[in-house]
């Protein structure tokens, strides 16, 4: 199943309560596109939809992303690079804990609140 | 809030640009509040047939913030052109819509709650007509170009 719209999916891997996967950001990505001209970066919110796709890998079902919490941006994601995105289960029922790196630098990091998709 | 009959257009404020600018225009700004309309459009990255995840709106709400500090900016350096505002963190966001219609007018109300330029910190929230779509606390990097070349020259 693959849970990453818009990036190529290189290896993906789920054992012991966590999800990890390797992804490669095409620069010719339509995520890119008017963001921003000159100096295209990855939007914040792709980032969560990294993380959601790594969610959804590790419940192997369809989510809603119905919060969020501590997130943190720490470095700039640009065309071309390598993410690494990893899922594991926190404390809370529908709670999921993400890391997204690069080039072994972390990304960001921060708690998804999910919910099973009724459409799933 | 006033309503504003005199403003840049929103090219001048935020740097996005085709299918990644979802600002509209700017509608009312007071001190530290400001209130706009926009959209994601049809043909966003993040469309999934007619409608985009609601957690996509946090885009509309930032660049929403990001206009408010350009605006902000601006009394002080009133050529300044627009500016990266980066999203460096999320505190907390509640996401009542499971996604957005695609190219649907939507209301961003912001409110600067503190920082030290260029670092800013706002609570947003995003409407469809009367109905919530998210709220959040998004804080902001406000990063001119000679920043950003110091980025790529340290990697």
């Amino acid at each position: 199943m693959h849970h990453y719209r818009g990036f190529t999916l290189l290896e993906a891997s789920g054992a012991a309560g966590a999800h990890r996967a390797r992804l490669r950001l095409e620069p010719a990505s339509p995520l890119f596109a008017g963001h921003f001209p000159g100096h295209p970066v990855l939007p914040a919110i792709a980032h969560l939809g990294l993380a959601l796709g790594g969610a959804r890998g590790l419940e192997d079902r369809e989510l809603t992303l119905v919060g969020v919490r501590g997130i943190r941006f720490r470095r700039l994601v640009e065309p071309g690079e390598d993410i690494e995105v990893i899922v594991t289960r926190g404390l809370e029922a529908g709670a999921l804990r993400f890391e997204l790196r690069c080039a072994e630098t972390l990304a960001s990091s921060g708690m998804l609140v999910v919910r099973a998709d009724a459409r799933a | 809030m006033p309503v504003l009959e005199e403003l840049p257009p929103v090219e001048a404020l935020v740097p996005h640009r085709g299918p990644a600018l979802l600002v509209d225009r700017v509608v009312a700004m007071s001190e530290d509040r400001l209130e706009c309309v926009g959209r994601i459009p049809v043909d966003s990255a993040f469309a999934d047939g007619e409608a985009a995840p609601c957690f996509v709106g946090l885009e509309l709400a930032a660049q929403a913030a990001a206009a408010l500090e350009a605006l902000r900016h601006r009394r002080d350096f009133p050529n300044a052109g627009p500016q990266i505002g980066y999203i460096v963190g999320i505190r907390e966001g509640r996401f009542e819509m499971g996604e957005i219609p695609l190219g649907q007018e939507l209301r961003a109300q912001v409110r600067l709650l503190g920082g030290a330029s260029p670092l800013a910190m706002h609570e947003v929230r995003l409407f469809h007509g009367e109905i919530p779509c998210l709220s959040a606390q998004v804080s902001t990097y406000r990063a001119g170009r000679a920043f950003l070349a110091t980025l790529k020259d340290a990697r």
